[in-house]
Parts: C-alpha cells; structure tokens; sequence
C-alpha cells in the first residue's frame, strides 16, 4: 500500500461574519468559489467550497450555509442524488448550469431547488441571484420563468392537475361552489336543500377528488377557475 | 475558509511558530470539546471554533493528528502518528507536531495534563 504524500500539518483559519449570509460552492470549476468570494464581499461569506456533493452535504450539516450553489455534475455524482438532503439539511441550492432546459430545471425545482442561474452570466449577476436565493426567493433566467409560467397557465386553463371539473358529479360541483364561496357546511346545506351530513359527505368527495385537505387549500386550489356547470350557482 | 482536496480560496494563512520543546514528551493532551465542533470533509478535516465564529481547515497530516488527539494522546504517540502514516523522518515528525501543538494552543483549543 502506498503512504499519502507528506505535507506539513497546517491550519487554515476563515474568520466570518456572523451577521452575513454564508455561502457553499459545489461544483467542478474552481474558480467559482474565489470569484463568488470577491463578488459578494461585504454582502455574504463563501465559507466552504468542495467539487464534491457528498463533502458538500457535511459542509451545509456543520456550516448551515443559507445557499449552496450547484453544478449539476459534481466528483461524484448528479446534483440530483444530493439535492434532497441538502434541502432537507435546511439550506438553498442554486444551481449553475450550463444549458438550462425546462423540463431538467422543473424536475429539479420539484425537487426543492431554489433556482437555477446560467454559467455564462457574470459573477455580478450570480452573486445578485445568490443574495435574492438567501432571503428565500426563487431564482430563474427570465425565458426559463416565462416558459414554466405560460405553461402553468395553460394546465390552469385546461383545469389540468387535479382534473377537475370533470370529475365532479353535478352535486359535488354544486358543494365545491358554495365552499368557494366560504359558506359554512350548514349554510351550504341550506342553500341547496339538502341535508348537513350529505354536504358533508359531499365535501370528504371533493376532498378527495381533488387530493386536498382543508377548505382554505380547496379554495386557492379552485381560486381563479370557477368552472361553469350547468344549474350551479352564480359567482357572488 | 473550508477548502477541499487543497483548493486555497481563503486569504488567512495560519502562520505557524518557528520555536523549541513546548510539551513534555509523554504528556496527555487532548482536545477541548466546548470549544469547537468537527468534521471530516474528504480527505480535510474542518473545524468550527463556535465562540470565535471562525472556520479551520487542516490539511491531511494536519487532520490525522487532530484525529488522534480527539481520543487523547501524547506528544510522542502523535509524532509516531506521522512516522507510520507519512513515511517522515523522526526528527521532522517531532518540529510538525510541536509546531501544530504550538498552534492548537494558541486558538485554545488544546487540554493539556
């Protein structure tokens, strides 16, 4: 077995500001952190920097960093295996990329990522896009935002998601309408001239279809998108 | 800053002391837990002084000898530390320790007796 090269034991000492974000860099270019460093003096503290996402989880675990920003192919492995237990570790992943495609930054987004910056923009920008991902902002190219946002509003429009409303009953509709509403399960009884117990089964019905839990969730999930039913009541 | 695999981005070298024997051969020493929290990132070992709000980062030796002393050791188990792990002539092995056992000292992070 051969000896690891001697170097003599030396300690390196970063003193930090406690009243600064803090900053951790993963990726396979080793002039991010340096640069990052420079470019957000004064405003946040790059404290560590590794290429390797493994050794970046155990930074963000004993730093607690607000952001740790990403490459996407890391020493030893996708950003994409690291992602969750970073996030779970409590801190903000910013991901720079090369080539941002949609459907990559969405998946990963799902995952928990708050943001994604591409590796041609300056470090001003980076550095702008690091300080927005600390105070707990979501962070993406303006085509990338425009893109996801036309295409959530397609799916709002084709009542995609939850598939509603066709999966509704008439009925069903009818409670969903009157919980919209904000009215009471007695009131919406009263309203539609059945019984509390079959808004209420009515209500678990909708619950379910629509895979929400509460009525305020109901409500920002229908917010906007009042589907018209024959014989349903009017918006108020 | 804590680097990694020897990537130096922090500007604070630490200086470490050029001077004699400061620690008898066979005495105890040890680390002092309230004072820092660690962790082993790849082949580094980083530090977090907790009241000093400052990060260390020791480089491979350096770690293997902050290792050693977390369970508690002498300054003569240290230097046959680096002699068995390192290949390093006694003599060098024996300044390195002294010098890093210096430097420990100074940021009170080392127990002694």
């Amino acid at each position: 077995m051969t000896r690891p090269s001697y170097r003599t034991p030396a300690l390196r000492a970063h003193r930090y500001r406690g009243d600064l974000p803090k900053v951790v860099t993963v990726h396979d270019n080793r002039f991010l952190a340096p640069g990052l460093l420079e470019a957000l003096k004064g405003r946040a503290e790059v404290v560590g920097d590794t290429a390797y996402g493994a050794a970046a989880l155990q930074l963000a675990e004993m730093l607690s960093p607000e952001v740790v920003v990403a490459g996407e192919l890391l020493g030893d492995g996708l950003i994409d295996h690291f992602l969750p237990h970073l996030v779970r570790a409590g801190t903000r992943v910013l991901l720079v990329i090369e080539t941002v495609q949609r459907e990559r930054a969405v998946e990963l987004l799902a995952a928990g990522l708050s943001g994604v910056c591409s590796a041609d923009d300056g470090l001003a920008d980076l550095a702008q896009a690091v300080l927005d991902a600390a105070d707990g902002g979501v962070v993406l190219p303006p085509p990338l935002a425009a893109s996801i946002v036309a295409e959530w509003r397609s799916q709002r429009h084709r009542g995609g998601g939850t598939g509603m409303p066709e999966k509704l009953t008439m009925r069903e509709m009818e409670v969903l309408n009157a919980m919209a509403d904000g009215l009471s399960t007695k009131a919406a009884a009263r309203l539609l001239g059945v019984a509390t117990k079959t808004v209420e089964s009515h209500k678990t019905r909708v619950f379910a279809k629509l895979g929400v839990h509460s009525q305020a969730q109901l409500v920002a999930v229908t917010s906007g998108r009042r589907p018209e039913w024959p014989g349903t009541m009017g918006a108020p | 800053m804590a680097g990694y695999d020897g990537r130096a981005v922090n500007r604070d070298q630490e200086q470490l002391p050029e001077v004699g024997p400061a620690f008898a051969p066979q005495q105890p020493l040890k680390l002092d837990d309230d004072r820092a929290v660690w962790r082993e990132v790849g082949d580094e070992v980083v530090v977090l002084e907790v009241q000093t709000a400052t990060y260390l980062s020791l480089n491979g030796s350096a770690g293997a000898l902050w290792k050693k002393l977390d369970g508690g050791a002498t300054p003569i188990e240290l230097v046959a530390e680096l002699v068995s792990a390192y290949a390093v002539p006694e003599a060098r092995a024996a300044k390195d320790v002294e010098d890093f056992l210096r430097a420990l000292r100074d940021r009170s992070l080392l127990l002694v007796g």
